[in-house]
Protein backbone atom coordinates (compact mmCIF):
# COMPACT_ATOMS: atom_id res chain seq x y z
CA UNK A 1 0.00 0.00 0.00
CA UNK A 2 1.52 3.30 -0.97
CA UNK A 3 1.89 6.14 2.21
CA UNK A 4 -0.70 8.14 0.18
CA UNK A 5 -3.39 5.65 0.86
CA UNK A 6 -1.95 4.74 4.31
CA UNK A 7 -2.39 8.54 5.44
CA UNK A 8 -5.85 8.74 3.53
CA UNK A 9 -7.42 5.58 4.99
CA UNK A 10 -6.07 6.72 8.93
CA UNK A 11 -7.77 10.03 8.37
CA UNK A 12 -10.78 8.86 6.53
CA UNK A 13 -11.57 6.64 10.27
CA UNK A 14 -11.00 9.97 11.81
CA UNK A 15 -13.90 11.16 9.69
CA UNK A 16 -16.13 8.69 10.68
CA UNK A 17 -17.18 9.54 14.31
CA UNK A 18 -18.30 6.34 16.76
CA UNK A 19 -21.83 7.90 16.77
CA UNK A 20 -22.62 7.55 13.07
CA UNK A 21 -22.84 3.70 13.62
CA UNK A 22 -25.18 4.08 16.64
CA UNK A 23 -27.71 6.08 13.83
CA UNK A 24 -27.28 3.57 11.45
CA UNK A 25 -28.15 0.86 14.12
CA UNK A 26 -31.39 2.88 14.57
CA UNK A 27 -31.76 3.57 11.11
CA UNK A 28 -31.98 0.06 10.38
CA UNK A 29 -34.49 -0.80 12.94
CA UNK A 30 -36.43 2.20 10.81
CA UNK A 31 -36.48 4.87 12.99
CA UNK A 32 -37.17 7.55 10.40
CA UNK A 33 -35.78 10.44 13.29
CA UNK A 34 -32.40 8.85 13.67
CA UNK A 35 -32.52 8.82 9.59
CA UNK A 36 -33.13 12.75 9.60
CA UNK A 37 -30.00 13.14 12.06
CA UNK A 38 -27.85 10.63 9.60
CA UNK A 39 -29.10 13.14 6.45
CA UNK A 40 -27.67 16.06 8.53
CA UNK A 41 -24.41 14.62 8.85
CA UNK A 42 -24.34 13.21 4.92
CA UNK A 43 -26.13 15.73 3.35
CA UNK A 44 -23.13 18.09 1.89
CA UNK A 45 -21.00 15.37 0.86
CA UNK A 46 -23.87 13.47 -1.20
CA UNK A 47 -25.55 16.53 -2.98
CA UNK A 48 -21.58 17.81 -3.49
CA UNK A 49 -20.96 14.47 -5.43
CA UNK A 50 -24.46 14.42 -7.34
CA UNK A 51 -23.37 18.21 -8.50
CA UNK A 52 -20.16 17.85 -9.39
CA UNK A 53 -20.61 14.67 -11.74
CA UNK A 54 -24.16 15.33 -12.67
CA UNK A 55 -23.62 19.64 -13.40
CA UNK A 56 -27.15 20.49 -12.87
CA UNK A 57 -28.42 21.72 -9.52
CA UNK A 58 -31.90 20.56 -10.29
CA UNK A 59 -30.66 16.81 -11.25
CA UNK A 60 -28.51 16.52 -8.58
CA UNK A 61 -30.92 17.21 -6.57
CA UNK A 62 -32.97 14.40 -7.38
CA UNK A 63 -29.97 12.05 -7.61
CA UNK A 64 -29.03 13.12 -4.08
CA UNK A 65 -32.88 12.30 -3.14
CA UNK A 66 -32.83 8.82 -4.91
CA UNK A 67 -29.25 7.72 -2.88
CA UNK A 68 -31.08 8.86 0.69
CA UNK A 69 -33.72 6.60 0.02
CA UNK A 70 -31.74 4.04 -1.19
CA UNK A 71 -29.70 4.14 1.91
CA UNK A 72 -33.00 4.27 3.82
CA UNK A 73 -33.86 1.40 2.11
CA UNK A 74 -30.86 -0.62 2.71
CA UNK A 75 -29.28 0.33 5.99
CA UNK A 76 -30.77 -2.74 7.35
CA UNK A 77 -27.71 -4.19 5.76
CA UNK A 78 -25.32 -2.13 7.01
CA UNK A 79 -22.13 -3.87 8.16
CA UNK A 80 -19.91 -1.58 10.04
CA UNK A 81 -16.82 -4.13 9.72
CA UNK A 82 -16.56 -3.70 6.31
CA UNK A 83 -16.42 0.29 6.55
CA UNK A 84 -17.35 3.72 7.50
CA UNK A 85 -20.91 5.21 7.11
CA UNK A 86 -19.53 7.87 5.49
CA UNK A 87 -17.60 5.94 3.02
CA UNK A 88 -20.69 3.53 2.64
CA UNK A 89 -22.89 6.86 1.60
CA UNK A 90 -20.29 8.34 -0.88
CA UNK A 91 -20.36 4.90 -2.38
CA UNK A 92 -24.20 4.92 -3.07
CA UNK A 93 -24.38 8.75 -3.97
CA UNK A 94 -21.57 8.67 -6.10
CA UNK A 95 -23.12 5.07 -7.95
CA UNK A 96 -26.40 6.69 -8.35
CA UNK A 97 -24.91 9.75 -9.88
CA UNK A 98 -22.35 7.60 -12.12
CA UNK A 99 -25.65 5.66 -13.11
CA UNK A 100 -27.97 9.09 -14.14
CA UNK A 101 -25.28 10.26 -16.22
CA UNK A 102 -24.86 6.72 -18.31
CA UNK A 103 -28.14 6.61 -18.90
CA UNK A 104 -28.59 9.84 -20.15
CA UNK A 105 -25.17 9.82 -22.41
CA UNK A 106 -26.82 6.56 -23.73
CA UNK A 107 -29.42 8.48 -25.01
CA UNK A 108 -27.85 11.12 -26.04
CA UNK A 109 -24.31 10.66 -27.21
CA UNK A 110 -23.07 14.84 -26.28
CA UNK A 111 -20.80 16.41 -28.42
CA UNK A 112 -16.81 15.34 -28.12
CA UNK A 113 -16.10 19.33 -27.53
CA UNK A 114 -18.44 19.54 -24.94
CA UNK A 115 -17.34 16.65 -23.26
CA UNK A 116 -14.08 17.63 -23.22
CA UNK A 117 -14.50 21.08 -21.55
CA UNK A 118 -16.30 19.33 -19.27
CA UNK A 119 -13.74 17.11 -18.30
CA UNK A 120 -11.30 19.74 -17.95
CA UNK A 121 -13.33 21.63 -15.28
CA UNK A 122 -13.83 17.84 -13.29
CA UNK A 123 -9.73 18.10 -13.36
CA UNK A 124 -9.02 21.19 -11.84
CA UNK A 125 -12.06 20.83 -9.17
CA UNK A 126 -9.48 18.53 -7.09
CA UNK A 127 -6.86 21.45 -7.23
CA UNK A 128 -9.10 24.42 -6.34
CA UNK A 129 -10.48 22.42 -3.59
CA UNK A 130 -7.02 21.87 -2.01
CA UNK A 131 -6.12 25.92 -2.45
CA UNK A 132 -9.51 27.00 -1.02
CA UNK A 133 -9.53 24.77 2.30
CA UNK A 134 -8.83 26.93 5.31
CA UNK A 135 -8.66 23.29 7.30
CA UNK A 136 -5.82 21.45 5.59
CA UNK A 137 -7.00 17.85 6.27
CA UNK A 138 -4.62 14.63 6.01
CA UNK A 139 -7.65 13.90 3.48
CA UNK A 140 -6.34 16.99 1.28
CA UNK A 141 -2.44 16.61 1.87
CA UNK A 142 -2.90 13.00 0.57
CA UNK A 143 -4.75 14.33 -2.55
CA UNK A 144 -1.86 16.88 -3.53
CA UNK A 145 0.43 14.61 -3.69
CA UNK A 146 -0.96 12.69 -6.93
CA UNK A 147 0.85 13.57 -9.95
CA UNK A 148 -0.83 15.94 -12.40
CA UNK A 149 -1.36 12.52 -14.59
CA UNK A 150 -2.80 10.45 -11.63
CA UNK A 151 -4.92 13.14 -10.60
CA UNK A 152 -6.35 13.89 -14.36
CA UNK A 153 -7.01 10.36 -14.57
CA UNK A 154 -8.94 9.92 -11.42
CA UNK A 155 -10.96 13.20 -11.52
CA UNK A 156 -12.08 12.18 -14.91
CA UNK A 157 -13.18 8.91 -13.57
CA UNK A 158 -14.68 10.17 -10.55
CA UNK A 159 -15.94 13.16 -11.16
CA UNK A 160 -16.62 12.99 -14.76
CA UNK A 161 -18.57 9.54 -14.43
CA UNK A 162 -16.41 8.02 -16.78
CA UNK A 163 -15.24 4.41 -17.14
CA UNK A 164 -11.68 3.78 -17.43
CA UNK A 165 -12.14 3.29 -21.21
CA UNK A 166 -13.51 6.77 -21.75
CA UNK A 167 -10.96 8.25 -19.61
CA UNK A 168 -8.48 6.60 -22.03
CA UNK A 169 -10.15 7.78 -24.81
CA UNK A 170 -10.18 11.54 -23.49
CA UNK A 171 -6.68 11.53 -22.65
CA UNK A 172 -5.26 9.52 -25.83
CA UNK A 173 -3.98 6.52 -23.70
CA UNK A 174 -3.17 3.15 -23.44
CA UNK A 175 -6.27 1.67 -21.15
CA UNK A 176 -3.72 -0.57 -19.05
CA UNK A 177 -1.85 2.72 -18.41
CA UNK A 178 -4.88 4.64 -17.00
CA UNK A 179 -5.45 1.21 -14.81
CA UNK A 180 -2.20 1.58 -13.23
CA UNK A 181 -2.52 5.39 -12.81
CA UNK A 182 -5.59 4.28 -10.87
CA UNK A 183 -4.14 1.65 -8.67
CA UNK A 184 -0.66 4.02 -7.83
CA UNK A 185 -3.01 6.29 -6.19
CA UNK B 1 -8.68 -12.19 -18.48
CA UNK B 2 -7.55 -12.88 -14.85
CA UNK B 3 -4.73 -10.26 -14.94
CA UNK B 4 -7.36 -7.87 -16.28
CA UNK B 5 -9.91 -9.01 -13.02
CA UNK B 6 -7.20 -8.05 -10.14
CA UNK B 7 -6.40 -5.00 -12.55
CA UNK B 8 -9.99 -3.71 -11.74
CA UNK B 9 -10.05 -3.09 -8.38
CA UNK B 10 -9.23 1.10 -8.66
CA UNK B 11 -11.26 1.65 -11.42
CA UNK B 12 -14.47 -0.40 -9.72
CA UNK B 13 -14.15 2.32 -6.50
CA UNK B 14 -14.32 4.69 -8.69
CA UNK B 15 -17.47 3.36 -10.25
CA UNK B 16 -15.47 3.48 -13.74
CA UNK B 17 -16.41 0.25 -14.95
CA UNK B 18 -19.19 -0.33 -17.42
CA UNK B 19 -22.15 -2.66 -15.78
CA UNK B 20 -20.80 -5.79 -17.42
CA UNK B 21 -17.33 -5.26 -15.94
CA UNK B 22 -19.41 -4.31 -12.39
CA UNK B 23 -20.96 -7.13 -12.26
CA UNK B 24 -18.24 -9.00 -13.29
CA UNK B 25 -16.26 -7.91 -10.72
CA UNK B 26 -18.74 -7.82 -7.93
CA UNK B 27 -18.56 -11.54 -8.58
CA UNK B 28 -15.38 -12.13 -8.21
CA UNK B 29 -13.50 -9.95 -5.25
CA UNK B 30 -15.50 -11.26 -1.91
CA UNK B 31 -13.44 -14.40 -2.58
CA UNK B 32 -9.72 -12.64 -3.93
CA UNK B 33 -8.03 -11.12 -0.97
CA UNK B 34 -6.05 -9.01 -2.91
CA UNK B 35 -8.87 -7.49 -4.83
CA UNK B 36 -10.92 -7.03 -1.62
CA UNK B 37 -8.57 -5.20 0.00
CA UNK B 38 -7.67 -3.01 -2.97
CA UNK B 39 -11.65 -2.01 -3.10
CA UNK B 40 -11.41 -0.81 0.36
CA UNK B 41 -8.29 1.43 0.09
CA UNK B 42 -9.57 2.85 -3.48
CA UNK B 43 -12.98 3.19 -1.59
CA UNK B 44 -11.30 5.36 0.82
CA UNK B 45 -9.67 7.81 -2.16
CA UNK B 46 -12.79 7.66 -3.82
CA UNK B 47 -14.73 8.91 -0.64
CA UNK B 48 -11.77 11.50 0.56
CA UNK B 49 -12.78 12.97 -3.43
CA UNK B 50 -16.55 12.98 -2.43
CA UNK B 51 -15.70 15.05 1.04
CA UNK B 52 -13.60 17.07 -1.04
CA UNK B 53 -16.31 18.58 -2.99
CA UNK B 54 -19.25 18.94 -0.06
CA UNK B 55 -21.94 20.94 -1.32
CA UNK B 56 -24.49 22.54 1.25
CA UNK B 57 -28.08 21.03 -0.49
CA UNK B 58 -31.13 23.02 -1.13
CA UNK B 59 -33.43 23.20 2.72
CA UNK B 60 -36.31 22.27 0.50
CA UNK B 61 -34.38 18.36 0.19
CA UNK B 62 -34.81 17.09 3.61
CA UNK B 63 -38.22 17.32 3.65
CA UNK B 64 -38.64 15.49 0.45
CA UNK B 65 -36.39 12.99 1.57
CA UNK B 66 -37.83 12.61 4.82
CA UNK B 67 -41.33 12.57 2.80
CA UNK B 68 -40.37 9.41 0.74
CA UNK B 69 -38.46 7.38 3.27
CA UNK B 70 -41.33 7.43 5.62
CA UNK B 71 -43.23 5.51 2.62
CA UNK B 72 -40.43 3.46 1.21
CA UNK B 73 -40.46 -0.16 3.07
CA UNK B 74 -36.95 -1.62 4.20
CA UNK B 75 -35.02 -4.37 2.74
CA UNK B 76 -34.77 -7.31 4.44
CA UNK B 77 -31.68 -7.78 6.68
CA UNK B 78 -30.77 -10.97 5.55
CA UNK B 79 -29.01 -11.12 2.31
CA UNK B 80 -29.90 -13.38 -0.38
CA UNK B 81 -26.71 -14.63 -1.30
CA UNK B 82 -24.27 -14.80 1.64
CA UNK B 83 -21.10 -13.29 1.29
CA UNK B 84 -19.13 -14.73 4.28
CA UNK B 85 -17.05 -12.77 6.36
CA UNK B 86 -13.64 -13.10 5.73
CA UNK B 87 -10.87 -14.13 7.54
CA UNK B 88 -8.47 -11.22 8.53
CA UNK B 89 -4.44 -11.97 6.38
CA UNK B 90 -1.88 -13.46 8.54
CA UNK B 91 1.22 -11.25 8.35
CA UNK B 92 3.30 -13.52 6.08
CA UNK B 93 0.34 -13.24 3.83
CA UNK B 94 -0.06 -9.60 3.88
CA UNK B 95 4.18 -8.99 2.99
CA UNK B 96 3.27 -11.97 0.30
CA UNK B 97 0.25 -9.60 -0.99
CA UNK B 98 2.61 -6.43 -0.77
CA UNK B 99 4.91 -8.19 -2.84
CA UNK B 100 2.44 -9.53 -5.61
CA UNK B 101 0.73 -6.03 -5.58
CA UNK B 102 4.37 -4.51 -6.14
CA UNK B 103 5.25 -7.03 -9.06
CA UNK B 104 1.65 -5.87 -10.85
CA UNK B 105 2.61 -2.20 -10.49
CA UNK B 106 6.85 -2.84 -11.99
CA UNK B 107 5.40 -4.78 -14.81
CA UNK B 108 1.71 -5.52 -15.59
CA UNK B 109 3.05 -9.02 -14.50
CA UNK B 110 0.26 -11.68 -13.96
CA UNK B 111 -0.65 -12.25 -10.52
CA UNK B 112 -0.71 -16.15 -9.95
CA UNK B 113 -3.15 -17.20 -7.67
CA UNK B 114 -1.29 -17.77 -3.93
CA UNK B 115 -1.43 -20.69 -2.44
CA UNK B 116 -4.80 -20.32 -0.20
CA UNK B 117 -6.55 -18.35 -1.29
CA UNK B 118 -10.34 -19.30 -1.59
CA UNK B 119 -11.56 -20.51 -4.82
CA UNK B 120 -15.32 -19.55 -6.17
CA UNK B 121 -16.71 -21.55 -9.60
CA UNK B 122 -16.97 -17.57 -11.02
CA UNK B 123 -13.08 -17.28 -9.57
CA UNK B 124 -12.73 -20.37 -11.03
CA UNK B 125 -13.79 -19.82 -14.51
CA UNK B 126 -12.08 -15.97 -14.51
CA UNK B 127 -8.83 -17.34 -13.62
CA UNK B 128 -8.91 -20.61 -15.80
CA UNK B 129 -5.79 -19.72 -18.85
CA UNK B 130 -8.41 -21.21 -21.35
CA UNK B 131 -11.50 -18.65 -20.31
CA UNK B 132 -12.92 -17.21 -23.20
CA UNK B 133 -14.94 -14.48 -22.75
CA UNK B 134 -17.85 -13.86 -25.48
CA UNK B 135 -19.95 -10.99 -25.86
CA UNK B 136 -23.82 -11.55 -26.90
CA UNK B 137 -25.64 -9.09 -29.97
CA UNK B 138 -28.85 -8.33 -29.78
CA UNK B 139 -30.30 -9.37 -32.63
CA UNK B 140 -33.85 -7.83 -32.32
CA UNK B 141 -33.56 -4.03 -31.05
CA UNK B 142 -32.91 -5.15 -27.67
CA UNK B 143 -30.52 -3.25 -25.42
CA UNK B 144 -29.58 -5.37 -22.72
CA UNK B 145 -26.57 -6.67 -22.59
CA UNK B 146 -24.66 -10.28 -22.12
CA UNK B 147 -21.68 -11.67 -21.63
CA UNK B 148 -20.69 -15.28 -21.80
CA UNK B 149 -17.31 -16.56 -20.15
CA UNK B 150 -16.77 -20.50 -21.18
CA UNK B 151 -13.96 -22.64 -19.47
CA UNK B 152 -13.77 -25.74 -21.79
CA UNK B 153 -11.16 -27.21 -19.47
CA UNK B 154 -13.78 -27.12 -16.65
CA UNK B 155 -16.59 -27.57 -18.28
CA UNK B 156 -18.41 -24.07 -16.97
CA UNK B 157 -19.74 -21.02 -18.13
CA UNK B 158 -20.15 -17.86 -16.28
CA UNK B 159 -23.24 -15.71 -17.79
CA UNK B 160 -23.56 -12.20 -16.94
CA UNK B 161 -26.22 -9.65 -17.79
CA UNK B 162 -27.67 -6.42 -17.51
CA UNK B 163 -30.76 -4.74 -18.43
CA UNK B 164 -32.41 -7.83 -19.64
CA UNK B 165 -36.13 -8.11 -20.27
CA UNK B 166 -38.23 -10.11 -17.80
CA UNK B 167 -38.61 -13.37 -19.98
CA UNK B 168 -42.14 -13.78 -18.33
CA UNK B 169 -44.12 -15.96 -15.85
CA UNK B 170 -42.54 -19.47 -16.34
CA UNK B 171 -40.11 -18.65 -18.61
CA UNK B 172 -36.60 -18.26 -18.92
CA UNK B 173 -33.11 -17.53 -21.10
CA UNK B 174 -31.76 -20.43 -22.48
CA UNK B 175 -28.24 -20.60 -23.41
CA UNK B 176 -27.69 -22.51 -26.44
CA UNK B 177 -24.41 -23.70 -28.61
CA UNK B 178 -23.74 -23.36 -32.02
CA UNK B 179 -21.61 -26.10 -32.82
CA UNK B 180 -21.10 -27.38 -36.63
CA UNK B 181 -23.88 -30.09 -36.18
CA UNK B 182 -26.72 -27.70 -34.92
CA UNK B 183 -27.60 -26.72 -32.00
CA UNK B 184 -27.42 -27.99 -28.34
CA UNK B 185 -28.98 -26.49 -24.96
CA UNK B 186 -26.14 -25.30 -22.08
CA UNK B 187 -28.42 -24.21 -19.66
CA UNK B 188 -31.17 -21.79 -18.42
CA UNK B 189 -31.19 -18.86 -16.15
CA UNK B 190 -33.35 -16.13 -15.38
CA UNK B 191 -32.84 -12.44 -14.86
CA UNK B 192 -33.66 -10.54 -11.58
CA UNK B 193 -34.28 -6.99 -11.91
CA UNK B 194 -32.83 -7.45 -15.20
CA UNK B 195 -29.68 -8.66 -14.36
CA UNK B 196 -27.94 -11.75 -14.37
CA UNK B 197 -24.65 -13.84 -12.73
CA UNK B 198 -24.79 -17.20 -12.77
CA UNK B 199 -22.47 -20.24 -12.93
CA UNK B 200 -23.97 -22.68 -15.57
CA UNK B 201 -22.48 -26.24 -15.57
CA UNK B 202 -22.03 -27.55 -19.17
CA UNK B 203 -21.50 -30.31 -21.25
CA UNK B 204 -18.14 -31.01 -22.58
CA UNK B 205 -18.77 -30.09 -26.02
CA UNK B 206 -17.18 -28.02 -28.87
CA UNK B 207 -18.94 -24.90 -29.66
CA UNK B 208 -18.31 -22.05 -32.32
CA UNK B 209 -21.05 -19.72 -30.55
CA UNK B 210 -23.89 -19.06 -28.07
CA UNK B 211 -26.99 -18.17 -28.60
CA UNK B 212 -30.25 -17.12 -26.27
CA UNK B 213 -33.71 -17.60 -26.85
CA UNK B 214 -36.71 -17.39 -24.24
CA UNK B 215 -38.00 -20.57 -23.36
CA UNK B 216 -39.93 -22.73 -20.77
CA UNK B 217 -38.91 -22.60 -17.48
CA UNK B 218 -38.21 -26.32 -17.49
CA UNK B 219 -36.23 -25.49 -20.58
CA UNK B 220 -36.38 -27.26 -24.40
CA UNK B 221 -34.68 -29.75 -26.05
CA UNK B 222 -34.28 -27.54 -28.89
CA UNK B 223 -35.35 -23.79 -29.46
CA UNK B 224 -39.27 -22.84 -29.76
CA UNK B 225 -38.84 -19.32 -30.19
CA UNK B 226 -36.33 -16.70 -32.33
CA UNK B 227 -32.91 -16.10 -31.09
CA UNK B 228 -32.24 -12.98 -29.23
CA UNK B 229 -28.87 -12.47 -28.67
CA UNK B 230 -25.81 -14.68 -30.41
CA UNK B 231 -22.29 -14.34 -30.34
CA UNK B 232 -19.34 -16.46 -32.13
CA UNK B 233 -16.11 -17.09 -30.20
Amino acid sequence: MSEMKLRLLRSVSVDSPPDLDALMHQVGKGDEASFGLLYDHLSSMVYGVALRVVRNPAIAEEVAQEAFVEMWRVATRFDGTKGSVHGWASTIAHRKAVDRVRSEQARSNREDRDHMQDHQASIDIVAETIERAENRSEVLIALETLTEAQREAVTLAYFGGNTYREVAALLDTPEGTVKTRFETV
Amino acid sequence: MSADLHHLAAAYALDALDDIERQEFEHHYPSCDICSTEVAEFRAVANALATSVATEPPAGLKLSVMSEISQTRQQSPLATSSTAAKPSLGFSRRILLAAAAALVLLGGVIVATLPGSNSDPTTEIVDSLDAVVTRLDPLTGLDGDLQITWSDERDLVLVIGSRLDDPGVDKAYALWFLGDDGVAPAGLFRPEDGSVSEVLDIDDIDTNGWGITIEPAEGSAQPTTEVIYAGTI
